[in-house]
């Protein structure tokens, strides 16, 4: 998409702007006042894309355009976004700041969704909508590396990205050569299923290859438009070596269970993090089928990146000066929407990983969360909600809870859930404090 | 920027994905599941699940196989492809901690392969054997019966896999399969002029020794068997000794084993001389301690009337008369004492039954019994055998049709157990938190309530009994189901009729 139409602006102008004025007096976190507005918005820009669609694969393309909308919605529905005003509202200043230094941006109409994931991500949906996790406003340092996120995203708006890769990978799916080879695998009598695997593996890996290309292209992209901003144009780099380290561990600030559990009158035992034998020996799983990981990637190494963004561009790598005043306003507003998340969507290993990050630690809440985690495994539903610990994470503190979580009876739990808001009776409210008490009444 | 990067890329992942599946490349990539299972230890435990399928079709009746390894918190591990004949099924598999052996059959080529993976998950073994039809069908059909074991892990050293061999009748062939240099492979071999149909259930190992019952009958359809206690030495296969308790002399129906040293601890129910254990009323528990040598150290046994009986009635005053225990097993924990797991049965009269022998004048087939499977209950012995207390944990009422009007409840117990009639699943230990895990599956009748399916753990922790319910959902849209987890846990399986979706979570089973 580059520009709407004048009738479909027009709609989907009307649609948003209804949509942000009913935002801010909103009472349900995942659900926006007016969800038919914000339905509107995104059945006209579909229409839209589905409208400037060219000929070749009308109707696969159409469908595709059809089957996001529904997922869409469907996620919506699901309480899959936040809408909160204040977190709306602060990222809407970050990206006034990229609007004003690039005037050519005020002729779109962008909508940014918060998902409620708290994996650090962003992404854009190629007409004009986006999603940034809540998990990125905690993984950022400040609004210069929002900022430059921000651009990149952009970037693929601009460069039409959805749209070219649809179009190839459509054109590739139904090309008459994957045809005519699809024909030739059905008429082997022997090794069908080793040829139509190598045929969707080729298919794979082109479609990875171009997007690596598409990656580095809305990299330079989103650096022009980032370069005009007042941020510091280091960002660019510090955001992406971040994202390099993003590849291996995400949560991965040191924690520890002990000190945290460990009570005057019921002591942490070493055997609720203890992990079983692993069954193979191995650091990743052993596969006779695996594809090249390499060419399964979407996006380049982040070295890579920053080496071709550096090679265009010149960028001062030592100017550290970063705005952290700024991001610490997001910050502070997203932690208290993420620890809800967290409750609400039952994650309570992430919950404990968030609460006891914090120093010092906020009682109120891990005796709350001590206390849902009581009842979900008393209710035996905490296998439905926390994962079990796989032998390949090297995300050593998640599993520490994961572990924690699951190896704890149910007596464990209701024992620390009782010591621990004894012994900081005076650092919770004496509501929480009763209604705990009441789990030991006899 | 790595899992849901920039969903661009995520978005058009799942794009091919469902486009993929829909397109006509499906039509040539498809895998179809042969079997799948649980890889269970020695405790019961499982160490991991597989599922074995085939990937294609290869020239000279070959097919590639896979098989996915997932580990005992369903994480995939490890998927291993096979080349092999076509119409092979995977008919055992065994974890020794050092080593993942996978035993197939193929009937067509009459063969047993086996392939073991190390930790590594190289391939160290790939050995092929050759067998007789008539000797793989009796290996089937004794392993059927419940009384013979094709593949029994050693912890740390190898495995036992006893083959089937024509002799006169049908004997066996146990072959060790060493995964250590330090014990080497053996194999022994039941006497060529056997003319008995033997069959081989291994049911204590360690790295010294291997208890197992060799259950002997003159053919197919015989009632009557002799059972014997064969000890051998695991690190070279030696028999050390085989000790007969036949219908004569000793008659006895050993249902665990435990080596304590160099002592081997041998429970059960016992009989008198003379009655079969397959159709007598036995007479009560046994337990009886032997040396390597095969002599009897000491024994103790007690009687099903005076002291077991009565101990039932005084916990639980409704007890009929006519009640029996069905034991299911006995374990021993670290304070030295046993615990015998059981069901409370009596033989009652089938409405069904009654109606159909009404209506058809006797002739309907149908059994006129049924057999009335009650309450859960757990005896508590000392060291020494006397018995201590009794735990009755009450249970919904099942009924099973008898086998046959004629013969003992209990020869129709037996019978039942071998179907899955009793609600019982299983017993898993915890050795290292010295704790037992009863299992049962249990119908409950709720006043008031939609009847519900309950899985239900007896749980031994700290020397105290106490049990744990976890209801299925009963809803119609669902179909809920329980299956064997490592120890402590338990896997419920939830599949949606509508949306054809399985779900399957691991619970830990409560202690409170």
């Amino acid at each position: 998409m580059k520009v709407l139409s004048k009738k479909s602006y027009f709609l989907a102008i009307v649609s948003l702007c209804f949509f942000h004025f009913t935002l801010f007096s909103q009472k349900n976190n995942y659900l926006p006042n007016q969800v038919d507005s914000l339905y509107n918005y995104l059945d006209n820009t579909t229409e839209y894309q589905i409208n400037h669609l060219d000929k070749s694969f009308f109707s696969k393309k159409k469908d595709i355009y059809k089957k996001r909308l529904k997922n869409l919605k469907e996620q919506i529905e699901d309480s899959t976004f936040l809408f909160n005003p204040k977190i709306t509202s602060r990222l809407n200043q970050v990206l006034n700041n990229i609007y004003k230094a690039n005037p050519k941006l005020k002729q779109y109409h962008f909508y940014f969704f918060i998902d409620t994931s708290v994996y650090p991500n962003a992404a854009s949906f190629g007409d004009g909508t986006f999603i940034v996790n809540i998990g990125l406003f905690d993984f950022l340092n400040s609004d210069d590396e929002l900022a430059f996120i921000l651009c990149h995203e952009i970037a693929h708006f601009l460069n039409d990205d959805f749209n070219s890769q649809l179009n190839r990978y459509i054109s590739k799916l139904y090309s008459k050569e994957t045809k005519t080879r699809i024909k030739e695998i059905k008429r082997q009598q022997y090794g069908q299923t080793n040829a139509g695997l190598q045929l969707l593996k080729e298919i794979n890996y082109d479609l990875y290859s171009y997007s690596k290309k598409k990656e580095v292209h809305a990299d330079l992209i989103g650096f022009e438009l980032f370069h005009n901003t007042q941020y510091n144009p280091n960002a660019s780099i510090t955001t992406l070596e971040k994202l390099g380290k993003l590849e291996e561990l995400v949560f991965n600030d040191s924690i520890s269970l002990k000190s945290a559990f460990d009570t005057t009158n019921y002591h942490f035992k070493s055997y609720w993090i203890e992990e079983e034998d692993k069954l193979f020996d191995s650091e990743e799983e052993i596969d006779d089928y695996e594809l090249d990981k390499d060419s399964l990637r979407s996006h380049p190494h982040a070295k890579e990146r920053i080496k071709e963004l550096l090679a265009k561009y010149k960028i001062d790598t030592l100017n550290n000066r970063l705005d952290k005043r700024t991001i610490v306003n997001l910050q502070s507003l997203s932690k208290p929407s993420i620890v809800r998340i967290l409750i609400d969507k039952k994650k309570y290993d992430y919950l404990l990983y968030y609460l006891l990050r914090n120093s010092p630690p906020d009682y109120e809440t891990l005796s709350l969360a001590l206390e849902l985690i009581y009842n979900s495994k008393r209710n035996h539903s905490i296998g439905k909600s926390v994962g079990r610990d796989t032998p390949f994470s090297n995300e050593k503190y998640l599993k520490q809870i994961r572990l924690f979580i699951h190896n704890t009876d149910l007596r464990d739990i209701k024992n620390i859930l009782k010591n621990y808001t004894l012994q900081y009776k005076d650092k919770i409210t004496d509501k929480t404090f009763n209604r705990i008490n009441n789990y030991f009444k006899p | 920027m790595r899992k849901k990067i920039l969903i661009i890329a995520t978005l058009f992942l799942s794009v091919l994905y469902t486009k993929a599946q829909s397109s006509k490349i499906t039509d040539v990539v498809n895998f179809k599941t042969k079997n799948a299972g649980a890889i269970v230890d020695t405790n019961t435990n499982v160490d991991a699940y597989y599922i074995f399928y085939e990937v294609d079709k290869l020239k000279n009746g070959d097919r590639e196989y896979a098989i996915k390894i997932l580990d005992n918190s369903l994480n995939p591990v490890a998927t291993k492809k096979i080349i092999g004949k076509k119409k092979t099924f995977l008919a055992a598999s065994a974890y020794n901690n050092k080593e993942m052996l996978f035993l197939f059959i193929n009937f067509k080529d009459k063969f047993i392969r086996y392939i073991g993976f190390d930790k590594k998950g190289t391939k160290v073994r790939d050995t092929k054997m050759d067998i007789s039809k008539k000797e793989l069908t009796w290996l089937l059909m004794l392993q059927d019966s419940g009384y013979y074991e094709l593949l029994t892990p050693v912890d740390n050293i190898g495995f036992i896999v006893a083959t089937t061999v024509k002799n006169k009748k049908i004997g066996y062939k146990v072959s060790f399969l060493s995964s250590t240099d330090q014990v080497k492979p053996w194999t022994y071999n039941t006497p060529a002029e056997s003319k008995e149909i033997l069959s081989f259930k291994p049911i204590k190992v360690n790295e010294k020794y291997i208890v197992a019952l060799e259950m002997s009958k003159k053919s197919k359809y015989s009632q009557k068997s002799s059972v014997f206690v064969n000890v051998f030495d695991t690190k070279n296969g030696k028999i050390l000794f085989k000790k007969p308790y036949t219908k004569e002399t000793n008659p006895r129906l050993i249902t665990n084993g435990f080596i304590e040293g160099d002592n081997i601890i041998l429970l059960g129910e016992y009989f008198n001389n003379g009655e079969n254990i397959f159709s007598a009323k036995s007479k009560g528990l046994f337990i009886e301690t032997l040396s390597n040598k095969g002599e009897l150290v000491d024994q103790k046994k007690i009687d099903w009337s005076n002291q077991l009986f009565k101990k039932l009635q005084s916990q639980n005053e409704n007890t009929k008369k006519r009640s029996y225990v069905y034991f299911h097993e006995i374990t021993k924990m670290q304070d030295g004492n046993y615990y015998a797991i059981g069901e409370v049965y009596r033989k009652t009269v089938s409405a069904v039954g009654l109606a159909s022998a009404i209506l058809s004048r006797g002739n309907s087939g149908i059994p006129v019994s049924q057999l009335t499977i009650t309450n859960a209950v757990v005896y508590k012995f000392d060291n020494n055998f006397n018995l201590k207390d009794l735990q009755v944990f009450t249970k919904g009422k099942s009924r099973a049709p008898s086998i046959t009007d004629f013969g003992s409840p209990q020869l129709n117990a037996h019978a039942l157990v071998s179907w899955g009639a009793f609600d019982f699943i299983n017993l898993q230990t915890d050795v290292k938190k010295d704790r037992f895990y009863a299992n049962f599956l249990d119908y409950e009748r709720l006043k008031g309530e939609k009847n519900k399916m309950a899985f239900v753990s007896i749980v031994y922790s700290d020397g105290q009994l106490s049990s744990d319910n976890i209801y299925l959902n009963n809803d119609r849209k669902f179909v809920s189901s329980v299956l064997p987890a490592k120890v402590g846990n338990v896997l419920l399986l939830e599949y949606n009729k509508k949306e054809k979706i399985i779900k399957m979570h691991l619970e830990k089973i409560n202690i409170e």
